[in-house]
């Protein structure tokens, strides 16, 4: 990896981390103490695993970019308050040690790792995943007072009443629902920050949000109209939190405006299939890995639209058998 | 027409090239769909292990003896008969060995009959050889595919299940993601990259890649 490369994804991720502090601290905000220490093991457990890879590969592990923070924060945050420790460190544990360590331990993974580990956690224990605590009660131990999330409703068909929840409170995120995910006015203020710097990945998010909404308006999951359905569908489970930080991944989306619409716009159809479909209330990161799948097959679409030869320098088409690159 | 060589490996040597840089599931690549859906537990991992052995082995010797006689169009589907010959009874004995599993396995279980490990031994070696040595090449084989199998069917059951062969062990939460299919490509995966890694520092001449391809050489028939 040439010295160019590694600032770019030094700055890269310091860009995610920066947008990662907003939703952050609003579940240090709702959670407390809890939060903090989840987070704390969650990044814990992917330092020592991007260590042990290291010690494995006979490569000193880049932990100056940082990706190991991002990594676990990442999977911390997509989870419950009243997750277990153990669940936290196998989600990030397999993120690392399956979705990083086999492709080089480089940040040229051709999955995003912390969805890989959502992912897995979800297959295994889906009941521990969706059970999400009232805000504000007890959340620790085995009588939390299990609250009502937004993508549960949608997924019974329940729509929602102004008694219940309010749309303020769905925007400054007092709802049951993931620790990071549910407060909208913090990643309104993440999305702000990758408008400002990466406005392409901003734009991947952006489709990937807008097909998501033209969905949900088509096709209610609800009886209660099509607006209710596009504001509930958008703001449940993790699909912003998901459109923000892992369909703007740097390596697995493609980098053309073209390509990246496309990816987005393609990765926001899969979700919403698999919200209506699948057998899960959130699979925003089946969705995404999904796409992850597919995004070096969108490397030449963009000529063929536009009818222009795509700059070298932009396709980053991942290899597989090149693997990734030893560090210095 | 066919050649035939002397072993000129000593046994034990033999059964430590064919588990490690002759495996014919982390090296080669081949008979790993039945693992993938089958060997899900100890109990499964030991009848897939049986069945296998008892296909590869007959259809081994078979080839060395008769088989090789027939063209090679017709040869193909004979594996393929004799195999569903052996599985018939062995998946009868397996259903009152196990009735829970075979109820999970479902279309698994005939699907053995034909495996591209049995054909690519056949074509590779068996129809080349006289009956010793193949006999030694397919108990060599059958040693490190059941190696395999029994390992990667404990470690699902131990990480999947939190049992081994039925009895309660592991205290440690239950991933059931293991169990499915991408838990044992998974497993799979890891181990033989652990596998290349050992041989490809342990034995120079793992580098020369073998040729996995059962089409006819110019001048076969």
């Amino acid at each position: 990896m040439t010295d160019e490369n590694k600032n770019i994804i030094r700055s890269y991720n310091t860009d995610m981390l920066l947008m990662l502090f907003a939703p952050a601290a609003v579940a240090c905000f709702y959670y407390g103490e809890r939060a903090i220490r989840l987070m704390l093991a969650a990044v814990l457990t992917s330092f020592v695993c991007e260590l042990f890879g290291g010690l494995l590969l006979a490569r000193r592990a880049n932990l100056r970019s940082m990706s190991f923070v991002f990594n676990g924060l990442c999977v911390a945050l997509m989870l419950p308050a009243s997750v277990q420790y153990w669940m936290v460190i196998a989600g990030t544990a397999f993120a690392v040690v399956f979705a990083k360590l086999p492709f080089g331990n480089s940040e040229k993974s051709p999955f995003v790792p912390a969805a890989a580990g959502l992912a897995f956690l979800t297959i295994c224990w889906p009941d521990y995943v969706f059970r999400f605590p009232e805000v504000g009660s007890a959340y620790i131990g085995e009588g939390f007072v299990g609250g009502t999330s937004m993508s549960s409703m949608l997924s019974d068909g329940n729509s929602i009443n102004d008694s219940l929840v309010s749309l303020m409170e769905i925007f400054v995120g007092e709802i049951p629902g993931p620790m990071g995910a549910c407060c909208i006015i913090a990643l309104a203020g993440s999305a702000v920050y990758l408008l400002i710097r990466r406005w392409k990945k901003f734009l991947t998010a952006l489709a990937f949000l807008g097909v998501c909404a033209v969905y949900a308006a088509i096709f209610p999951r609800i009886s209660a109209g099509a607006q209710l359905s596009v504001i509930m569908e958008l703001c449940s489970g993790s699909l912003i939190f998901g459109a923000l930080f892992f369909m703007t991944d740097y390596y697995t989306s493609p980098d053309g405006l073209i390509k990246g619409i496309l990816y987005g716009a393609a990765g926001g159809l899969v979700a919403m299939l698999l919200r209506s479909f699948g057998a899960y209330e959130d699979s925003t990161v089946f969705a995404v890995l999904l796409m992850n799948a597919v995004s070096p097959l969108l490397a030449g679409v963009g000529k063929k639209i536009i009818g222009k030869q795509p700059d070298a320098s932009e396709d980053v088409i991942y290899d597989p058998l090149a693997g990734g690159e030893p560090v210095e | 027409m066919s050649r035939t060589y002397e072993n000129t490996l000593g046994i034990k040597r033999t059964f430590t090239d064919a588990a490690i840089i002759g495996n014919p599931v982390l090296i080669q690549a081949v008979g790993v769909f039945p693992i993938i859906a089958m060997a899900v537990s100890l109990k499964s991992a030991i009848a897939l292990c049986a069945i296998t052995s008892a296909v590869l082995l007959v259809c081994e010797v078979a080839t060395s003896l008769l088989l090789r006689r027939f063209p090679h169009w017709l040869r193909i589907g004979l594996y393929m008969l004799l195999g569903i010959l052996v599985v018939l009874p062995a998946s009868l004995f397996f259903e009152k060995f196990a009735p829970n599993e075979t109820a999970k396995l479902g279309i698994v279980l005939p699907l053995l009959a034909f495996n591209s490990m049995v054909a690519l031994r056949c074509e590779k070696f068996a129809r080349r050889n006289a009956v010793g040595t193949t006999v030694l090449n397919a108990l060599s084989t059958i040693f490190a595919y059941s190696l395999i199998v029994v390992f990667v069917g404990a470690v699902r059951e131990l990480l999947g299940s939190g049992t081994l062969y039925d009895i309660p062990l592991s205290p440690l939460p239950k991933a059931a993601g293991l169990l499915m299919p991408f838990g044992g490509l998974l497993i799979l995966g890891l181990a033989s990259a652990l596998l290349k890694w050992f041989a490809a520092r342990n034995y120079p001449s793992y580098a020369e890649k073998e040729d996995l391809n059962i089409s006819l050489e110019e001048g076969e028939k």
